[in-house]
């Protein structure tokens, strides 16, 4: 269940109107790799996760999503909130005003609207945790380019720096549930044989479930049974 | 891996100069947990981790190194570098555009390069100093900004804690910080909330003054 703190995570005080940027960092509201895109995902994988990590690291990472959701949105409506038509049509945004006028849609910079066609939920493990850590390597990657694009500005700056530093953080942690996912899958294979400790090299022997468990049945005779 | 021939390496590794002052003293003599969290009982030496990595990976499989918390910055300067840890802290200039990296070329802050532009001298006072800050941390809470940042600052932390804590749930320090955080960060609220309204719904209150504006967005409780 979710609270609201009535509190940004990071301020945000934009002084001057600025409807360029303002028009590029909507990608990070309701992009592919945007905020609203990253807490979907993470909220949506966590119910299928086996691991105890994992989940709450998909749940923790995915409330902090929607706090970053709110920050853009922030940036978004204080770089519009007192645009004049002229500076609307001067940054490009007579499209978008058209449909919206100045309030906050989620759409991409390329004005796409949002969709969850940009995220998927597996039901698997590893192939869910990878795509978590695709998906902060995308967002941070599209942090560093609005920073580019932003780089004389530092109110705008100064958010979007901390957002794609919490960016990075994020992809340790889903490494970090990775790797006790990782182990899980190796626990697996073990405790079928677990009176044999002598290691094994097999490299013939490649990793992934379906494999391991086949010839897991082989090596009970002298594997350590932790399948590699 | 880095080729460090002719010292013409940029290490992306190396702690960028971490100012003392911005380091936290709390739980500093509480150990963290020895590195057994791994433990798979397998005999085969794949409990044995080689700075970070596991010793015998698996093929086809991606590894992320284990960070194991050690020294955090206090939570304000934390707040303001985007996390309380020095080791995950990343630079990124967009003017850097200098070096024979193509790929991540904002990654190379070199002040002193940029020093001999002398248009970028400016742009270093102008706009990158602006939002350097040196935080300390002082416990000033005597406006309501300054109680406020420090709610911010606390806040952060916790979170930052929370998410080490939950892929590190036996992690001694880290227990012990997020202790202490949240107790502070209770009282700074309830001296907050008193005076200058709620935070969130489930503060009681004699007026409903949970509506009153600026909102957040609107640089409400700033």
């Amino acid at each position: 269940m979710w609270t609201y703190d009535k509190v940004l995570e990071y301020p945000v005080k934009i002084r001057e109107t600025n409807t360029e940027l303002a028009k590029n960092i909507i990608s990070q509201y309701g992009g592919p790799d945007g905020e609203l895109a990253a807490s979907l995902r993470y909220l949506s994988q966590k119910f299928g996760m086996p691991d105890q990590k994992a989940k709450a690291i998909l749940n923790d990472i995915g409330t902090e999503e929607l706090a970053h959701l709110e920050i853009v949105g922030t940036i978004v409506h204080q770089l519009t909130r007192n645009a004049t038509i002229e500076e609307v049509e001067r940054g490009g945004l007579a499209p978008y005003y058209t449909d919206h006028g100045l309030g906050v849609y989620p759409q991409s910079a390329g004005g796409m609207p949002f969709s969850a066609v940009a995220l998927a939920v597996k039901g698997d493990p590893i192939a869910d945790l990878q795509e978590d850590l695709a998906a902060e390597q995308k967002a941070r990657a599209t942090y560093e380019k609005l920073i580019d694009l932003c780089r004389d500005y530092p109110d705008v700056l100064d958010p979007l720096k901390f957002l794609r530093e919490r960016e990075i953080v994020h992809f340790q942690r889903f490494g970090e549930a990775l790797r006790g996912v990782q182990d899980k899958l190796a626990e697996k294979k073990f405790y079928m044989n677990s009176n044999n400790p002598i290691f094994v090299n097999n490299s013939s022997m490649n990793s992934g479930m379906m494999n391991t468990n086949m010839s897991n049945n082989q090596n009970m005779s002298n594997g350590c049974g932790c399948g590699r | 891996m880095c080729n460090c021939r002719r010292r013409k390496c940029y290490c992306l590794n190396n702690p960028q100069n971490t100012n003392k002052n911005e380091l936290e003293t709390l739980c500093n003599n509480v150990p963290n947990v020895p590195q057994d969290k791994f433990n798979t009982n397998c005999g085969c030496g794949f409990e044995d981790e080689d700075n970070g990595f596991p010793s015998n990976p698996m093929y086809a499989q991606s590894y992320v190194p284990v960070q194991i918390m050690n020294e955090t910055f206090m939570p304000c300067a934390g707040l303001h570098k985007g996390t309380i840890f020095p080791e995950l802290v990343s630079e990124y200039c967009p003017r850097s555009i200098y070096g024979t990296n193509p790929i991540y070329h904002g990654y190379k802050c070199y002040k002193r390069r940029m020093q001999r532009m002398n248009e970028d001298v400016e742009y270093l006072e102008n706009v990158e100093n602006r939002i350097t800050c040196s935080c300390t941390c002082k416990q000033d809470d005597s406006t309501r900004e300054e109680l406020m940042h420090q709610i911010k600052c606390y806040n952060f932390a916790v979170i930052e804690l929370a998410l080490y804590l939950d892929t590190h749930p036996n992690d001694e320090r880290a227990l012990c910080l997020h202790n202490s955080y949240c107790k502070t960060l209770k009282d700074l609220k309830d001296k907050y909330q008193k005076v200058y309204g709620p935070l969130s719904i489930y503060y009681p209150c004699n007026k409903w003054r949970w509506l009153e504006e600026p909102w957040p967005w609107e640089g409400g409780n700033i």
